[in-house]
Order: C-alpha cells, then structure tokens, then sequence
C-alpha cells in the first residue's frame, strides 16, 4: 500500500536528558561507561533515576563523573534489587548545600564488570523512575535514553581474542599498552588447560610483541597474564601474536602509549580499595586509615619505560628502575606530593611502588578516591584509600 | 516509508498542596539543615522508611530532596504538591499520503509492543492527549494512519512517556 507513515514527534518542552552509551565488552574484563547529563534549559538542579542491568552478566559500581567533581554536587547510589541501581545526584557535599545547575557531562561513570561466564548477546541498560527538578522544588520534565552492553562471543566462532579482551591487569580496562604493563588476555581457548608457563616445550603458550617474547605470571584456558615487553617502547602499536607451540592462536594489533597505569586493588576486579601500606607499613583499611599528613605506599604497573631501561622478567634490583615520565598522585582530589617512586625491590620488572604524602587540605574519609597519574594517562577510576 | 523523530509530551495539571509547615524538618529537631537533606537522600534512595510529607504523604524523591536544601538555605518549606493528574500528549507529522482518513492512538506498557488500540475512532487531527495514564508508569505510543479505504499504514516510531510519580 501507499500509506505513508505518521511520525511521531517531540514537542514538550524537555529539561533534562540523561543517556547510557551502548558498548561491546568482553567477559572478565572491566569497561567504564558514562551517563551523559543535558541540562538544556540549565534549570535542573537535582536528579535521580534507577538504572537496571543484568546481574548475571555484569556487577556494576558507580563513581562520580566529571561534570560531577567540582561543582559541588554529590551522587548518591543504593541498590533497590540485585539488578537494579538508584542514583540520586543533589546539592549536598559533606556539609555544604546549593541549589546551583547541575552541570551538563559524564554524571556517573558505571565500571562494569562482565563476568567470564556472561553469556554473549545484548544486555540491556534500561533507565526508570527518572526525576528532575529544578531550584524551586518543582518537577523538570526529563526524558532518557537506554544502553545496553554487547558481551562479544568468542568461543564457537573461530575468534579466540577480542581487542575489547586486552586488559590491563590491575585496572581490567582496555586501552592502549605500555611497556612494563601487567597485561591480561581474555578470551576463549587462548592457553592449554595444564600450562607450563615459560615452558619452550611444543604446546607451551607464549605471546610475541613485535617478536619479542613476553614474560608469563599465569594461564588457564581463557586467560593469560603476562607482562608487555620494554622493547615495545616508542613505538605506535605493536603485533601482539598469542602461540601454542607453533600454532598462531590469535593476533592482534595494538595501540601503544607511552603509560598505561593501573593500581593494584584488595578486589581482584581492579576497584576499591587500593592496596596500599601506611607510614607504619599496616595495610591501609577503613579500619585503619591513613593520617593526613603522613607518607603512603601504593603499587601500580603501567608506568612506562625506566631508568635504567627495564629488562623483561629481571627481578629488580639496585638501581631500581624509576619511571621516566612524571609520576603525581590525587587523593581525595587534591595533588598529593609524591614522595618516591620505583620498582618494587626484588619483584619482577613491571610492578612499582609509588611513595606519596596524604594532603593536609583534603576532605578524609574512608574511601577517598585516589589517582595516579603517569605522563599524560591516569590510572582507573573508583579506586580508593582511607584517611583521617 | 519512513519514520523519523521520537517524543512525547507530558502535560500536568495540578493537585491540592500537602504537608505542614515545618515538614522539612524530618529529624524533628527543630532546625533544618545538611541532616535533614540526608535523611531525605536516604528516604529517597529505599535506605530509610519514606516518613516525609512535603510532596505527599509516602512520596521521596529528589524533588522533596531538594525542597530540603532550599529550606535549609532559608526558603520556606515547599510543600506544594505537584501538580496532578498526570496526561500525556502527543504530536505528529502527518503522513503525506493523499487520501489519510485519521490516526489511530496506540499504546502498550512493554517497549515494542504489543499495542492496544487506544481510540474508539480515527483521530483527524496531528495531536492527541492521553488522560488515561497512571502515575509512575512508563507507557510506549505509536500510531498509524488510516486512508479512506480503510487501508492502515504500520505503526510509526515508537515514543516513550515517563509519568511522574506521584
């Protein structure tokens, strides 16, 4: 038939929108997504809404955005069901209140976590319960816009390693590699199911970078860990080629950057609480927080080529090896004097420790957000530390 | 054939006010400041029971959150309540078919559907206000044009409408 079709259109006068990107992952990595703010009349003040994702799938936990540091906002988060998150964004920071626009960018950043056993397809973001409202307590019409997550299949169809399932090992996020980054590959029948990691023996797993071997920490069948060589450093992407003896099982090409930091968390997922040493060398804990004012020891891989040059798998050392890019640290938002800096004594290349003082000036807490920042690339957020 | 263009439009009218003069004070104690916003926070978030009545006896939100920080910067306590029932309203361009006869509304609780047919008779004009909608809910819209021989277009874009609770 001939019948065209009506189109629906938009016509109420719309405040606020809030969108969740749509992205592709792989299981037993970690992304970060952002929930995109708009405020288009810049009347909205506060806002809340619950946002649903599959639990089986994916673990969900939500730091501040962009738009949010600084501006005297705060977000707030509870889980009203096991799949199902509420965030409410209002003018409330430790003591202080505004009713000031909430300004327009990333409101929350969500880290998910997919799980290695999330089933490949669509997992859907759904937004509900979405309210706006503006300085005069009145409600802000607000509209919103689904995500969803693609957990990418990798078994079954001849595609054993995805880029989006080249982690680093601390953080589990993708990005671009770095020399002396504690690596992880995630993916499907990437390694023999009894490895003999470093083994020469017909069958051993080993992956190449540009040719050069890299040194294994660990392998199981649909994941390796291994350590990025120094001999990648300067270049712009490097041919990473995953073997089994002399079988190709997967390659890929991948970005290179000079730095590429993560910090090692007590949750192996790469969020949290960091694991850090006080002054005293006690594990820093919500229970035994850091004093402002005091030095911290935090560990961390992806800092980049050092001086002396790193040698792979070289346990290290006197010299220790330190970071040619400059190192600072932010905990709780505000620059921390970064003390020292290097590998870890004794531990192979690719681990280091980075000493910092605990600001006099910051807000404590017991999980204040801690960031670590090498060259131009910063570490993972949602990473945090205890202070008071 | 195409369809282009998502929205809906949501009209709202208005209800009798509700709460006391000092309903920003949930604590009770006599002052309203930063403590009282967190309790409203912890209300709005499920973390504590909903005992506020400034929008509405059982209703926490970011709304009554933010009617706390504004009395505890010095305004009054707002205890307007919104403004209620609820409508929601629709717009469309119409088809550019010759011989369009109207449209008819549908609508469903599910994205994509399926639709119930929401109008007894072809709508003629471009607009349409559903004052059938609950408070709460998230309903999903699409019409379709109808010429004079009957003949039905298939549905257009699909628009989804919040309703503000309450």
């Amino acid at each position: 038939m001939n019948l065209l079709l009506p189109a629906l259109l938009f016509s109420a006068t719309l405040a606020a929108q809030v969108s969740a990107p749509t992205v592709s992952a792989t299981p037993g990595t970690r992304i970060v997504l952002p929930v995109l703010f708009t405020n288009l009349t810049g009347s909205t003040v506060g806002i809340q809404f619950d946002l649903q994702f599959d639990s089986a799938a994916m673990s969900l936990v939500a730091v501040d955005g962009d738009a949010i540091t600084g501006s005297g906002k705060s977000v707030f988060t509870s889980a009203v069901a096991p799949n199902k998150r509420r965030f409410l964004i209002a003018g409330l920071n430790g003591a202080s209140l505004n009713q000031t626009s909430l300004p327009g960018g990333t409101l929350v950043k969500l880290l998910l976590y997919v799980n290695p056993k999330a089933s490949a397809g669509v997992h859907a973001l759904t937004f509900s319960n979405l309210v706006a409202t503006n300085a005069d307590g009145g409600q802000d019409i607000a509209a919103s816009t689904d995500g969803s997550v693609t957990v990418l299949a990798t078994s079954g169809q001849g595609v054993r390693l995805q880029q989006t399932g080249v982690v680093n090992g601390a953080s589990l996020l993708p990005g671009p590699v770095a020399p002396g980054e504690f690596l992880r590959l995630a993916g499907s029948s990437i390694a023999p199911s009894n490895p003999i990691p470093g083994s020469t023996i017909p069958g051993a797993t080993m992956v190449f970078f540009d040719g050069i071997r890299a040194p294994l920490l660990a392998t199981a069948p649909d994941q390796i860990d291994l350590i990025v060589p120094y001999g990648i450093s300067g270049k712009l992407t490097t041919q990473m080629n995953v073997m089994s003896g002399a079988q190709l099982l997967a390659s890929l090409t991948l970005p290179v950057a000079a730095s590429a930091p993560g910090v090692f968390t007590l949750d192996p997922t790469g969020i949290g609480h960091a694991g850090v040493l006080n002054q005293d060398g006690t594990p820093n804990s919500a229970s035994n927080p850091a004093l402002r004012g005091t030095a911290v020891t935090l560990f961390a891989t992806g800092l980049g080529q050092t001086s002396p040059s790193g040698v792979d798998g070289k346990l290290a050392w006197f010299p220790l090896p330190m970071p040619l890019l400059p190192v600072s640290v932010r905990v709780g938002g505000v620059e921390s004097q970064a003390l020292y800096d290097s590998a870890v004594l004794d531990y192979i290349a690719g681990l280091h420790m980075v000493v910092c003082r605990i600001p006099t000036n910051m807000v404590p807490g017991p999980a204040v957000p801690l960031l670590l920042q090498v060259g131009t690339a910063a570490s993972q957020p949602g990473v945090t530390v205890a202070v008071k | 054939m195409t369809a282009a263009g998502l929205a809906f439009l949501l009209v709202l009218n208005t209800c009798p006010a509700a709460g006391a003069a000092n309903a920003c004070d949930l604590n009770n104690d006599g002052k309203v400041d930063a403590a009282d916003v967190q309790t409203a926070i912890d209300m709005a978030l499920g973390l504590a029971a909903c005992t506020a009545n400034i929008l509405g006896p059982g209703v926490c939100n970011v709304i009554v959150v933010e009617r706390v920080i504004g009395a505890a910067m010095g305004k009054t306590c707002n205890t307007t309540g919104l403004p209620l029932p609820h409508s929601a309203t629709l717009s469309w361009v119409a088809s550019i078919s010759p011989n369009v006869a109207g449209y008819n509304i549908y609508r469903s609780n599910v994205a994509g559907g399926p639709y119930q047919l929401l109008t007894r008779s072809l709508v003629t004009a471009t607009s349409y206000e559903d004052k059938s909608v609950q408070a709460g809910l998230v309903y999903y819209y699409a019409v379709n044009a109808v010429d004079t021989d009957g003949n039905s277009s298939d549905y257009s874009n699909e628009v989804r409408a919040v309703i503000p609770a309450p």
